[in-house]
């Protein structure tokens, strides 16, 4: 692929524009409370949009068009299912309590429902996550851009980095997230054209269902049996894996995503926050999930396209950046790359936010130099922003070594996101849970995860203890990892819970339920009604779900 | 916005550019329709200041 000079006019226009937006924000920061959590001053439609684009990383984009090649509509259990449901929950349920305790970030809620060895477990373990995650961001841009344009992998990553670095640096959590908007918008208008191109070419979604097998067609027809699809999953792997455990693991607990929703203006708009990102959120698979399966329908097709060959099959990864060459010209193409650099750009700004007000609040100031100026803080939190997006590039080179080190990422998600999906609900909705049942509950989550990893086998990984069980696929496994971890972590919790002393009901106002006064909706019109709005959300899913059954 | 009138002007700069797998002049419709999104964002911005 080769770029003109309009295409190269464009990536430069956007990158004026990111630094320009941190730029302009940076006046606004003269507090740590400012640079890491914004101050809680962002309006709704802001925060609706980040919290979907700083999950809207390039993996997601690439992947997702890959998943779609490969899979089917099926993926789209991905969003309807695996995303929605969770969305709606937090907004509704959880965040009167993230918001109300006044907590600064996720680890900071634990240590005011539980104690400070649950806050110190979950601030460690998401820390080197989000650096993990933000490295393996930038490998994956490096390697794509080295492939796909013929860059060098380091001027790939210096480059984004740099880019990153200086909006972060000078506007903090405030710049990332408007640049999130910008990028959210630049995804869509990136990728939708090529969604509506590559599904007109390919005879409409009518013209597609003819020439591929029913099960690409399908979301839930063959789900009866693993053997029934594509994926290799169950109905119960999926609902109780990907639906409840992981979805909810994720959506309801990681720290990078709800910080959008604690940075908005108020209680209403932090619980609107997610349930409006679920608006957008469900007709995102039309746009990254859609050109996948176009793809494959072109490669069945007499039109001179296919899918780049891997082994004996298809390289899927490939399918986003291929069907971008075929159907945008020199200026759409440089709006195509953009767009896929923005997706990497967000996803890594996003991680190395959260691993800012994370290290900053519930490492640094807890437990190495407590009662500092806050001034001390704000510098802490400047020079942590320079040393993560370091420890990110440090990672993208290790990255290199391995050749399966994105599936190492998924794995980590599953084992520490599950187990703490069972310590927050718990902890939120069930007063009696105690600070040692909560610790030993999300020991025993992540030792379960690692034990179920080592005795199942799936496509050559995992069994490293004893080969139990095989699952058909990779997805399987991890769907049934969550589960085993997320069941033990629950069971553990209470058990342990039952047997120690819960703090009293004073200590936890605004952190439990029953014991916290829920925001009052009446009065209000409907539209600004968490309740009303995520209403309207589980009917549209309905739909889409009947739609593509 | 600006990126739209950048690949209106290049649509009407070169009428006949063309990707591979389609015929139609996508840096024209695509620029348009960026730059009326961009002026509807625009006019919202305005009206709320």
């Amino acid at each position: 692929m080769t770029l003109t000079f309009i295409d190269y006019a464009i990536l430069i226009l956007y990158f004026a524009f990111v630094l320009g937006i941190g730029w302009v924000l940076k006046r606004r920061v003269s507090t740590s409370e400012d640079f890491l959590t914004s101050g809680r001053s962002v309006p709704v439609w802001i925060t609706s949009l980040a919290f979907i684009a700083a999950n809207l990383g390039a993996q997601e984009v690439i992947g997702m068009c890959a998943s779609g090649a490969k899979y089917g509509i099926m993926t789209a259990h991905f969003y309807w299912i695996g995303a929605i449901p969770a969305m709606l929950f937090v907004g509704v349920f959880m965040m009167p309590f993230y918001y109300g305790s006044k907590a600064r970030s996720v680890p900071e809620y634990l240590k005011l429902r539980f104690d400070e060895k649950t806050r110190a477990f979950n601030a460690i373990t998401f820390a080197a996550m989000t650096v993990f995650s933000s490295g393996i961001s930038m490998y994956a841009l490096g390697l794509l851009f080295q492939l796909v344009l013929g860059w060098s992998f380091t001027a790939s990553v210096i480059l984004s980095a740099a880019i990153v670095l200086a909006y972060t640096l000078l506007g903090g959590l405030t710049s990332a997230i408007y640049n999130e908007v910008l990028q959210f918008f630049l995804i869509v208008i990136g990728f939708a054209p090529l969604a509506i191109l590559a599904v007109w070419r390919a005879g409409g979604w009518s013209g597609m269902s003819s020439r591929l097998p029913p099960v690409m067609t399908h979301s839930w027809q063959y789900m009866g049996h693993a053997s029934q699809n594509p994926m290799g999953v169950d109905l119960f792997g999926v609902i109780a894996g990907l639906a409840f455990v992981l979805s909810f693991g994720y959506w309801c607990t990681d720290f990078l995503v709800i910080q959008r929703a604690m940075a908005a203006e108020s209680m209403s708009s932090a619980r609107r926050t997610p349930v409006i990102a679920a608006f957008p959120k469900m007709f995102m698979p039309f746009i990254v999930i859609i050109p996948g399966i176009a793809a494959l329908a072109l490669s069945q097709m007499n039109t001179g396209y296919t899918l780049p060959s891997k082994g004996n099959g298809y390289d899927y990864d490939q399918a986003l950046t291929t069907l971008m060459a075929q159907f945008y010209p020199s200026g759409m193409l440089g709006v195509g790359l953009t767009a896929l650099m923005a997706s990497f750009m967000s996803g890594m700004a996003g991680n190395v936010t959260a691993f800012n007000t994370v290290w900053t609040y519930d490492i640094y100031q807890s437990y190495i130099r407590r009662n500092a100026s806050d001034k001390h803080y704000l510098m802490v939190g400047r020079w942590t922003t320079v040393i993560g997006i370091a420890l990110s590039i440090a990672t993208a080179y290790v990255a290199q070594m391995y050749n399966n080190i994105m599936d190492l990422l998924q794995l980590v998600f599953g084992f520490v996101n599950a187990p703490l999906f069972a310590t927050f609900l718990l902890g939120m909705f069930w007063k009696r849970t105690t600070a040692h049942g909560a610790f030993a509950g999300l020991l025993s989550g992540t030792a379960a995860a690692a034990f179920t990893h080592g005795l199942t086998v799936a496509e050559g990984k995992g069994g490293w203890i004893a080969a139990l069980t095989e699952y058909p696929s990779t997805m399987a496994q991890n769907f049934y990892i969550a589960i085993c971890a997320w069941s033990v972590c629950f069971t553990v919790t209470i058990a342990v819970s039952l047997l120690t002393t819960p703090k009293r009901d004073e200590e936890l106002e605004s952190l439990v339920y029953g014991l916290t006064k829920m925001p009052s909706e009446e009065g209000v019109i409907w539209y600004k009604r968490p309740g009303a709005l995520a209403l309207v959300v589980c009917v549209l899913v309905a739909i889409l779900n009947v739609l593509f059954w | 916005m600006l990126t739209g009138a950048i690949l209106v002007a290049a649509a009407l700069v070169d009428p006949s550019a063309r990707a591979p797998l389609t015929s139609v002049n996508v840096n024209l419709y695509a620029g348009s329709v960026m730059m009326m999104f961009g002026g509807i964002l625009l006019w919202l911005a305005k009206l709320n200041s």
